[in-house]
């Protein structure tokens, strides 16, 4: 394969590499340790311990992130047509697969709509936090005693880098799987399922419910919070040189988008078998 | 003011559980309702022109169906009157044969009366002229000497013979 070069791309590509390089020697003497890794930034309000402290951050990208959503949603009805823009084929690709995928696996009719809400927002809000977290942004850090601003050192800091978001969300589809089940079959059938080949296996089957939500909200904040610190000690010990442009692009784009599929995927099949019969 | 560990469970999930809720309405609102909406939409119009497209196929089929019958009804009727356009061509062909055969002996009959006639005819002009002709050669023969009982005999045979002719 030959590769050429226009005189325009090869201008553009020399000049990134020098702007590259220039960024990355000035980085190369100023880099310490970074101290507050494994820290966030909280508050306190006045409200009962467990509810009176707030992670900031989390709130104020979710924020971001809802209205960047809904602004696409007004958009999207507001030019909605028959015959499709580019825009509205896009997000309606995106909908049709999880729709799809949705119809595919839920074996009763009339849980399909809520289930593809359920999922399908899941999927919206995980996949675009996991998105912010691939782009450099402004974050606020932690160190000893103060807090410190990060302009464009690192990424936007995802939602989904915190176990509070993980959980709820886990939770919840743990919560919704049952009450579905408990709507479909009765209460007492319901019931009925956790004593389902034997009652000895009783604990058997509660431990494994519980365990679904756990697996469920670690696998996802593991994925992101980890790649987000494994990218900060690789940038640190390579000295902000080469690494975090890529390795942040591999945890943003490549890892995010395969796990807001993951869990939306496993939010679907865990609805899916509190459905079956 | 104050710092955590990263690992923290606290009030966050309230507000993180309460934005989903309120971002699941308001997609299911703005983004999910039209999608759906759009989707059967699409499909009905599908199912209409599918529909559509089968019945005059359908109709297509029930009209070539017809047009074939009719074809072989008109195929029918064009042998049929081919058929007696022939047997008529026959009868006439029949017709003008006999015709023409009976013209044809009739004009034989004309034309052998007309030549009995003209026979007849010159026969009588002959006899007259023979007449004619032998009282001339009489009045000649008698002008001449006649004398001769022989020759007078021969003539009278002449006579008779032209006689005995007709």
């Amino acid at each position: 394969m030959k590769v050429s070069f226009s005189r325009g791309e090869k201008i553009f590509l020399t000049l990134f590499l020098i702007v590259y390089a220039g960024v990355a020697i000035w980085n190369f003497g100023k880099i310490s340790f970074p101290e507050g890794i494994g820290k966030v930034w909280q508050v306190h309000v006045p409200l009962p311990s467990l509810l009176g402290t707030l992670n900031p951050i989390t709130v104020i990208m979710t924020v971001v992130i809802m209205s960047i959503l809904i602004y696409m949603a007004v958009s999207f009805k507001r030019h909605l047509s028959k015959i499709p823009s580019k825009k509205q084929a896009a997000i309606e690709i995106i909908l049709s697969f999880v729709y799809d995928l949705v119809e595919d696996v839920i074996p009763v009719k009339e849980f399909v709509k809520p289930t593809f809400y359920v999922s399908m927002t899941l999927f919206l809000f995980i996949w675009f936090s996991n998105l912010l977290g691939g782009i450099p942004g402004i974050s606020v850090g932690v160190s000893s005693h103060h807090l410190v601003l990060n302009l464009f050192t690192d990424t936007w800091p995802s939602p989904t880098g915190d176990l509070n978001t993980n959980v709820t969300y886990a939770v919840m589809v743990l919560f919704i799987s049952h009450i579905f089940a408990i709507k479909l079959k009765g209460f007492k059938n319901w019931m009925k399922g956790f004593i389902d080949p034997n009652p000895i296996m009783l604990p058997m089957n509660i431990i494994g419910e519980l365990a679904k939500p756990v697996s469920h909200s670690l696998r996802l904040f593991g994925n992101i919070a980890g790649g987000g610190i494994m990218v900060l000690m690789l940038s640190y010990l390579a000295k902000y040189t080469i690494v975090p442009m890529v390795l942040w692009g591999f945890f943003g784009f490549f890892v995010g988008t395969i796990q807001a599929f993951v869990f939306s995927m496993l939010a679907i099949a865990y609805i899916s078998v509190q459905l079956e019969q | 003011m104050s710092s955590g560990v990263f690992v923290n469970f606290n009030g966050t999930s309230i507000l993180q559980l309460m934005s989903f809720f309120l971002l699941m309405y308001l997609l299911i609102k703005y983004l999910y309702k039209p999608f759906l909406a759009l989707l059967d939409k699409r499909r009905q119009d599908i199912k209409a022109e599918y529909d559509k497209a089968e019945a005059s196929k359908k109709e297509a089929e029930e009209m070539k169906k017809k047009m074939e019958a009719e074809m072989k009804k008109l195929n029918e009727k064009i042998s049929a009157m081919y058929e007696e356009a022939k047997e008529r061509v026959k009868k006439y062909e029949e017709n003008e044969k006999k015709r023409v055969q009976s013209e044809i002996a009739n004009m034989l009959e004309k034309g052998r009366r007309e030549i009995q006639e003209e026979q007849a005819k010159a026969e009588e002009a002959l006899r007259t002229k023979v007449v004619t002709l032998a009282i001339a050669l009489a009045s000649k023969v008698i002008q001449k000497d006649l004398d001769d009982k022989a020759k007078r005999e021969f003539l009278m045979n002449q006579l008779s013979k032209f006689g005995d002719k007709k």
